[in-house]
């Protein structure tokens, strides 16, 4: 059987920058197990920028202010130490970066340029062009190579083994043959990435973002925190949901309707396209609602405009963008305003994290970092250029905990082999059994559900109905088969246990979003606008149970800043 | 609605002896990309189809395939596109050329990363961390000329379509290089004659037989044709005397001396006399053709205006180490009107 001290589950940032720390350490056996090619990871689809306050474009910047603003960006949900830590961190973490290689484009005196990002009070974001994310991503692999981690690709995981709340191990499909294997691991750490697929038809994610490590956690016992809270990224491409970088508003674009008003000025007189996603995003939309933009249903959308920023400058700093526009949306920015619509991008939720410092959740030896876990240093809306700064800030650090957890604990005789064997037996079963359902039927009608009744703008009783639906769906998911009974590469095997995983996620954001009676960041309710400090200003943490999820709260840690009016 | 047929190449060791092609029909829809179609036809046809996926925005690099003999990103082109462009209503999708497949479009990556080991792709510092603890200054020029080549998403297109690569499979192919040359450009890197030293190992920058099919594949503009000509001036310039170098400073030195190159002479100061030997029937040959003078041998003539190509040399002598030539960002565009022109005249 596979033995490691330390297994690492996901090879994005996160889990990178955890196995090059853990790689460091003399005598203990470190893995990383991932469903795809390191470098395919959704991490590197990240465009714009990672935020520290190096104070290189304007030296007034300091990670007090960072803190403030992601403080406030959270809505003062995000809890105020971890904030701070991560912070203070950010400029170490940037510097360990670049001394890996990440080539970050630069000031002309050789320094790493920054460009303004929304909700940001300095231009704080680090940035090599629009390919953050994919350079990152690739100088860690890069790394990880040299210091000879050991990978076990395309291994899609499906279950968390705990015993006596402790860490005993994984269950696992090696894709490539098709053999299911149980792997033993003291230490186990989670970087398996958001949920955004559970709103398959309009998304920024990689089609393999199903939250695969929230769902088994969750399975697992361990509690999903703060789920109602999903991050709509104003700028999608109107078909598609590709991606559109802030940084394209940081360099100066900016967004129009069809009266060519920039309604900006209406929602966030100061900041305007730099306000803060989840306002962008409810500004965006209502001006698409109340008939000021173009096209309609899913279809519809407003302008942001790149034009005046020249083709030169458009060239040099959104490259890319410019080609997602020309191959996505037969739009050159150069000459023509990019349509836009916001789109699901990011899980501010995630599993509870009970200390910030390793990352270890409630169950012993089982951490989590990235955007599968939840600190939490988001809150209630994450800022843009915050996500990649998570994951080398807190992943570093998990790392050398699940080293020092995994030294600490002595082999035992819990037998795995048993739940390898039934886990086994329960593959086959289903590789065997008839499919009574379509697959994409039921993701379609799950996406349009969580669109239409828990998206951008929610109310009491249309997510009741989606609660229905999406128990409905859970039946039909049980007539469902993957379809395919081949061994090797049997993706249908995969897509079908990872549809399984967005319905439990679905049903946890909307039941959690039901029970938020107020509006706070990116959870945004007609029937409860404002914010309610006095009943909500609290975690929420889901506890899987077969009827569906039971709800408990946990404190917001609260240090420097107290709770005041959110205006941009 | 309109039809068009997607032919998938098929192959599953476990079950059979060899591949085959299995056709399935699709209705066209506009804006349906290449890897929506494969899904397509997966979910509503046949669930055992296996390809690699994940970001379908073109920065994940799963999904590279053969469509109709080239390699791109299956998520990068839409199908009314290639339909159009190939004056067809067959899509035949195949897997990577030049790399083993495992299953249906999914090939050997790990063939592809031991590649890739041999170059060593990771940044190795030239100096200590600055003292102010701070980062590695690098000016805009110098990181100018790493950028587009870290745009590299490892899809092996450019290795798919290399003609080098399918007469050679040991040859590094054009994304190995050009990944060995974003490090060796690196003003922060340390690490220059090793890789070069390992790039130049069984002539490997020498086999690139320069048809340009990796740049023109490559669905980043990471330029990999332009950087393996890149490498090979630095290694040049580093003092590596490999073939090429030597043949490049007898043209240098040809021109400079009498303003064209003296054929005849060419294999002899390449390969000495006796490798020049085993050429001399082809020579013969090309003197009976009139492609050569005879006068060569003995030194030959100068072109008319000689020291005018003297004066030019010199300037550019002079003012090279001086003048900073960045490069072009787009290598794509000229490459493609270039090819609709011929294709149009």
């Amino acid at each position: 059987m596979l033995s490691y001290d330390v297994l690492i589950v996901g090879a994005g940032g996160a889990g990178l920058m955890a196995a090059l720390e853990a790689s460091k350490a003399k005598d203990v056996k470190v893995g990383v197990v991932t469903k795809v090619y390191p470098t395919r990871s959704h991490t590197g689809a990240a465009q714009g920028g990672i935020n520290a306050a190096l104070a290189n474009f304007d030296p007034s910047d300091s990670p007090e202010v960072h803190t403030f603003d992601t403080v406030k960006g959270s809505d003062y949900l995000g809890d105020q130490d971890a904030i701070e830590f991560m912070c203070n961190e950010a400029p170490k973490r940037i510097y360990e970066l670049e001394r890996l290689g990440v080539p970050f484009s630069r000031l002309s005196d050789g320094r790493i340029a920054q460009r303004p990002f929304g909700g940001a009070g300095f231009p704080r974001t680090c940035y090599a062009a629009d390919k953050t994310g994919h350079v990152i991503l690739h100088t860690l692999y890069e790394q990880c190579l040299k210091n000879e981690v050991e990978f076990l690709n395309e291994w899609f995981i499906t279950e968390l083994i705990t015993d006596n709340n402790e860490a005993k191990g994984v269950i696992g499909i090696d894709i490539r043959t098709g053999e299911v294997h149980a792997i033993k691991a003291k230490a186990i750490i989670f970087a398996t990435g958001g949920y955004a697929r559970v709103y398959w038809v309009r998304n920024t994610n990689a089609i393999g973002s199903t939250g695969d490590g929230m769902a088994i956690a969750y399975r697992a016992g361990i509690p999903l925190k703060d789920m109602e809270f999903v991050q709509f990224h104003p700028t999608g491409l109107r078909s598609t949901g590709i991606l559109v970088t802030e940084g394209a508003r940081g360099e100066g674009g900016y967004l129009i309707n069809n009266k060519g008003e920039r309604f900006m000025s209406r929602y966030a007189p100061q900041k305007m396209e730099l306000g803060p996603r989840d306002l962008v995003a409810r500004s965006i939309e209502t001006e698409i609602l109340e008939g000021r933009g173009w096209g309609e249903g899913m279809m519809a959308y407003v302008h942001l405009n790149l034009r005046h920023l020249g083709a030169r400058k458009i060239k040099e700093r959104l490259p890319q963008i410019r080609q997602l526009c020309i191959d996505f949306e037969g739009v050159d920015p150069i000459d023509e305003p990019i349509p836009v619509r916001p789109t699901a991008h990011y899980s501010m939720g995630g599993i509870d994290v009970r200390d910030y410092r390793t990352s270890m959740t409630g169950v012993n030896g089982v951490f989590a970092v990235g955007e599968c876990a939840c600190v939490s240093v988001h809150g209630a809306n994450r800022l843009g250029g915050n996500s990649l700064l998570d994951l080398v800030v807190f992943g570093k650090p998990a790392g050398t905990a699940a080293v020092e957890y995994a030294k600490n604990r002595s082999s035992d005789n819990f037998n795995l082999k048993a739940e390898e064997e039934r886990a086994r037996r329960e593959i086959e079963a289903l590789l065997k059994k008839e499919s009574k359902e379509n697959i994409n039927s039921i993701r379609m009608e799950l996406a349009q559900t969580m669109w239409d009744k828990v998206g951008i703008f929610r109310e009491e009783k249309p997510m009741l109905e989606a609660i229905e639906k999406v128990k409905e769906l859970k039946e039909r998911y049980k007539l469902l088969a993957p379809g395919d009974s081949g061994k090797i590469f049997n993706t249908a095997l995969v897509n079908y246990i990872e549809l399984g995983y967005l319905l439990d996620l679905a049903e946890a954001i909307a039941v959690t979003a039901v029970l938020r009676k107020e509006s706070r960041g990116a959870h945004a309710r007609r029937d409860y606008p404002n914010r309610d400090d006095e009943n909500f200003l609290k975690h929420s943490l889901a506890y899987y149970t077969p009827e569906g999820p039971k709800v408990e709260y946990s404190e917001v840690k609260i240090t420097k800043y107290q709770p005041q009016e959110r205006t941009y | 609605m309109e039809k068009f047929k997607l032919k998938v190449f098929r192959y599953d060791p476990t079950k059979d002896e060899k591949p085959y092609y299995q056709t399935y029909e699709l209705s066209v829809e506009k804006g349906m990309t290449v890897l929506a179609a494969l899904f397509r036809a997966k979910e509503e046809q046949d669930p055992s189809i296996s390809f690699r996926y994940n970001c379908r925005a073109a920065i994940c690099g799963s999904c590279a395939v053969r469509i109709n003999g080239h390699a791109t990103l299956a998520c990068k082109v839409q199908v009314t596109h290639m339909l159009e462009k190939y004056n067809t209503d067959t899509l035949v999708i195949e897997p990577t050329g030049n790399i083993k497949p495992i299953k249906d479009l999914v090939y050997d990556m790990d063939w592809v990363v031991d590649k890739l080991k041999r170059i060593k792709p990771w940044f190795i510092p030239k100096e200590e961390p600055p003292a102010d603890g701070k980062e590695y200054r690098q000016d805009p020029f110098n990181h100018h000329k790493i950028d587009y080549t870290s745009d590299c998403i490892l899809c092996n297109s450019c290795m798919s379509d290399c003609n080098a690569l399918k007469a050679n499979k040991d040859f590094l192919g054009p994304m190995v290089i050009s990944k060995a040359y974003r490090f060796i450009a690196d003003s922060r890197d340390g690490a220059k004659k090793e890789r070069l030293e390992e790039v130049l190992k069984d002539f490997n920058l020498e086999w690139c037989v320069r048809c340009m099919e990796c740049t023109t594949r490559c669905p980043k503009e990471v330029q990999p044709y332009e950087n393996i000509i890149r490498t090979r001036i630095i290694a040049a310039e580093e003092g590596f005397k490999s073939p090429g170098e030597i043949h490049a400073n007898i043209f240098e030195n040809d021109i400079y001396n009498r303003g064209m190159l003296n054929e005849m002479l060419l294999p002899m100061r390449q390969e000495g006399i006796l490798g020049a030997a085993k050429r001399a029937p082809f020579g013969i040959r090309m003197f009976f053709k009139g492609k050569v003078n005879i006068a060569d041998f003995f030194g030959g003539h100068k072109v008319k205006r000689h020291e005018e190509v003297v004066k030019i040399m010199d300037k550019a002598r002079e003012i090279k180490d001086r003048v900073k030539i960045r490069l072009v960002s787009d290598v794509h565009t000229p490459y493609e009107d270039k090819r609709r022109s011929k294709q149009g005249g």
